[in-house]
């Protein structure tokens, strides 16, 4: 069999040896790892600074916004989205996907999140939920289709 | 009086090496399919993140037989895998087809620009363009929020490890199969 690689025959090594890698490999991971911790830095530059809010998204249109609860409250928000409603719950412990009609659960399954760049997002019914801080300019809540307990 | 039979036409027999090349590649196409179906069975290490096993035939297709051979390798496993899982035409299959299409494509440029790179190499930088592509798709066909690119840089630290383990399983493959042969 003619193989199309440009590789010369290394000589035989063992998987442990393999795993190692070489020092290209290395100073690349370096680089790669350096850049990414540089991306999430940039990222979490951009986030607004203020009270933790949850902003529930259909596709590009916000559907609802919320600071999160100081007390025991908890909402409950239905979110219309493309396979059926997405039952979000935000609370003093942050946000989840209470339930959801897509066959992955992905978003269910991904538990609670509280902290400021926390994002659940369902793609198959196209809802993300994001905490953000709360933007001065834009400090409205809007209110939709919630239940508060 | 003399009796003339026609000779039917035979088309040209294809060579050993074609034939050989074939097997091959459908021999990485099954153990990819099985490698896609395996992962999708696996608990989940967390939403939106795969360790992407199946990456590694790709490669190997790569090496081996060049870059036609991977990118309809990707499409294939991707394809048929899906029929397996039963996410055939729904978003997981799209976004899992970008991925896979994104990842077959650095791996071939890169490939072509430096031929000496090593598997572990290509398999990282393969996997980075893996999650990136992913997003792009989710974020341009589905949920059209910039905020979704939050969680990216944890998933590319995760395929930055997960490229390195693939790519060293490729690597000693490669030199089991070149043994062989």
């Amino acid at each position: 069999m003619t193989t199309k690689n440009n590789h010369p025959k290394a000589a035989t090594v063992s998987f442990r040896q393999c795993l190692q890698g070489s020092w290209g490999d290395r100073i690349l991971l370096l680089f790669l790892l350096a850049g990414i911790i540089l991306l999430w830095f940039q990222i979490s530059q951009t986030l607004a600074q203020g009270a933790p809010t949850a902003y529930v998204y259909h596709g590009e249109t916000l559907l609802a916004k919320y600071p999160l609860p100081d007390d025991e409250h908890i909402i409950h928000v239905a979110a219309q989205g493309e396979i059926g409603i997405s039952d979000i719950e935000i609370s003093q412990q942050g946000i989840r996907f209470d339930s959801s009609p897509c066959s992955t659960h992905h978003c269910t399954l991904s538990g609670t999140k509280k902290y400021t760049g926390s994002v659940i997002a369902c793609v198959p019914n196209h809802i993300m939920v994001v905490i953000r801080g709360s933007d001065e300019k834009d400090d409205k809540t809007i209110t939709f289709d919630a239940i508060s307990e | 009086m003399v009796k003339t039979t026609k000779k039917p036409y035979l088309p040209p027999r294809p060579s050993l090496e074609y034939l050989e090349n074939k097997a091959v590649w459908l021999a990485f196409v099954l153990l990819a399919i099985g490698l896609h179906v395996f992962e999708a069975a696996l608990p989940s290490l967390g939403p939106w993140f795969k360790f992407g096993l199946a990456n590694i035939m790709t490669l190997l297709a790569l090496m081996y037989l060049g870059a036609r051979a991977a990118f309809t390798l990707a499409i294939a496993r991707v394809t048929i895998g899906s029929m397996f899982i039963g996410t055939l035409f729904t978003p997981t299959f799209f976004i899992s087809l970008a991925g896979a299409l994104t990842a077959a494509t650095v791996m071939v440029i890169l490939y072509k620009v430096f031929p000496r790179i090593s598997l572990i190499s290509l398999s990282v930088l393969a996997a980075i363009a893996h999650m990136t592509g992913q997003f792009v798709t989710v974020e341009t066909w589905f949920i059209q929020q910039p905020a979704l690119y939050y969680l990216l840089p944890p998933l590319l630290l995760l395929s930055c490890v997960s490229g390195w383990v693939n790519g060293a399983i490729a690597t000693y493959i490669w030199q089991k199969l070149q043994e062989k042969v």
